[in-house]
């Protein structure tokens, strides 16, 4: 019983350790840490359906503490799309929609949405607030233009794999 | 009275009228950009007509209309210089290209949805599937436009304000679609999308 819910505290306990700061961090990393913090607590039950993902999931958002303080904004930089399509695809199999042939598709928009989202509010922070975490539009555009790259691979990766496996 | 199919193909006619003219003159003043904009519209507005004999996807005229109307708005919009001098054309061309796109998204995802396996995709989910969609849309389109900005010498994107009101008011678009065509989506017939497979004669 206890083993069956080890993949949500994996997770919830990754999600707390991305929000640790470091200099120059991804400002994006943090957000994903609550959705992540809100999937474990929320979706728990599911979670022990999928420990394989769930895990893999905590190990990349534990990734950037590993690579030490000096790796870490790179690291979250290039792990960030991936960590957004596992995160949507998490929460996608949790809705139980029925349509799973769907569901690396929908992750791959959701994953997207979350990205374009997250750039437009700290957009608006920034002008509400005063804060300069975008501070020019090719800041935002990388942000989107990785998202795009990003997800897009690994939603690419993940449906030859899934190919592979129905061919196996 | 007029029927849907009638409307569609007047608004369609009509769309490529204006949109040929705005081809010609922006050759006569040797302007390519507005040109090639325009022949590019020219094959979105033939879309709903396709979509209708092609697909077995009959739009509503009103989809056909609006896609006559912003493809014009936009190509005329480069040709006249109308985006540099109306500071709400942008959004104007960005809210209606993103309501059609998204009602067409929602129609797509629902013949889509139906044919998914297990189970097929229930209807509450397609209108917020079809907002990432359109949000994913403006994305793109926001990247395209950085890229013919870095890598064409264009000048498209204005400001980092500029290119975040686009996204927003695309959302918004996207958005407004999602809550209000829920009714239309349930009063489709089961074999809409679905096309009669008829043999060919020999």
């Amino acid at each position: 019983m206890i083993f069956g819910f080890l993949p949500s505290f994996l997770l919830a306990a990754a999600a707390f350790c991305s929000f640790i700061p470091y200099p120059d961090g991804n400002i994006y990393w943090p957000v994903a840490g609550v959705w992540a913090l809100a999937l474990a607590i929320t979706a728990y039950r599911h979670l022990t359906t999928t420990p394989l993902m769930a895990s893999t999931l905590a190990i990349l958002l534990l990734a950037p503490n590993l690579a030490g303080a000096s790796l870490a904004p790179d690291v979250q930089f290039i792990l960030l799309p991936v960590v957004a399509f596992l995160l949507s695809y998490l929460t996608s199999i949790t809705m139980d929609i029925g349509a799973e042939d769907l569901i690396p598709a929908m992750s791959f928009l959701l994953a997207n949405a979350f990205i374009g989202l997250s750039a437009l509010a700290f957009y608006y922070v920034d002008r509400i607030v005063g804060t300069s975490f975008i501070p020019t539009n090719e800041t935002f555009m990388l942000h989107l233009s990785s998202g795009l790259i990003g997800i897009g691979l690994t939603a690419l990766i993940f449906h030859l794999a899934s190919i592979h496996e129905v061919k196996a | 009275m007029m029927s849907d199919e009638r409307k569609e193909l007047i608004s369609t006619r009509l769309g490529l009228y204006a949109l040929a003219l705005i081809l010609v003159a922006s050759v006569l003043v040797w302007e390519p950009y507005p040109a090639l904009t325009s022949l590019l519209c020219m094959a979105m507005v033939a879309l709903p007509r396709q979509a209708r004999h092609r697909l077995c996807m009959p739009l509503p005229w009103i989809m056909a209309a609006l896609t006559a109307i912003v493809t014009v708005l936009h190509s005329m919009g480069i040709l006249i210089g109308a985006y540099d001098v109306i500071w709400w054309w942008d959004m104007l061309t960005h809210m209606m290209a993103t309501s059609v796109i998204a009602v067409a998204a929602n129609l797509v995802i629902v013949v889509r949805g139906r044919r998914a396996v297990p189970r097929q995709l229930p209807v509450r989910y397609v209108p917020l599937i079809s907002l990432g969609m359109v949000i994913v849309l403006g994305m793109v389109w926001e990247v395209a436009e950085f890229a013919a900005d870095v890598f064409l010498g264009q000048l498209t994107q204005y400001s980092l304000h500029d290119t975040a009101v686009d996204l927003s008011v695309d959302i918004l678009g996207g958005a407004l679609v999602a809550i209000l065509i829920p009714p239309y989506l349930d009063r489709l017939e089961e074999d809409y999308g679905i096309c009669d497979v008829t043999l060919a004669s020999p």
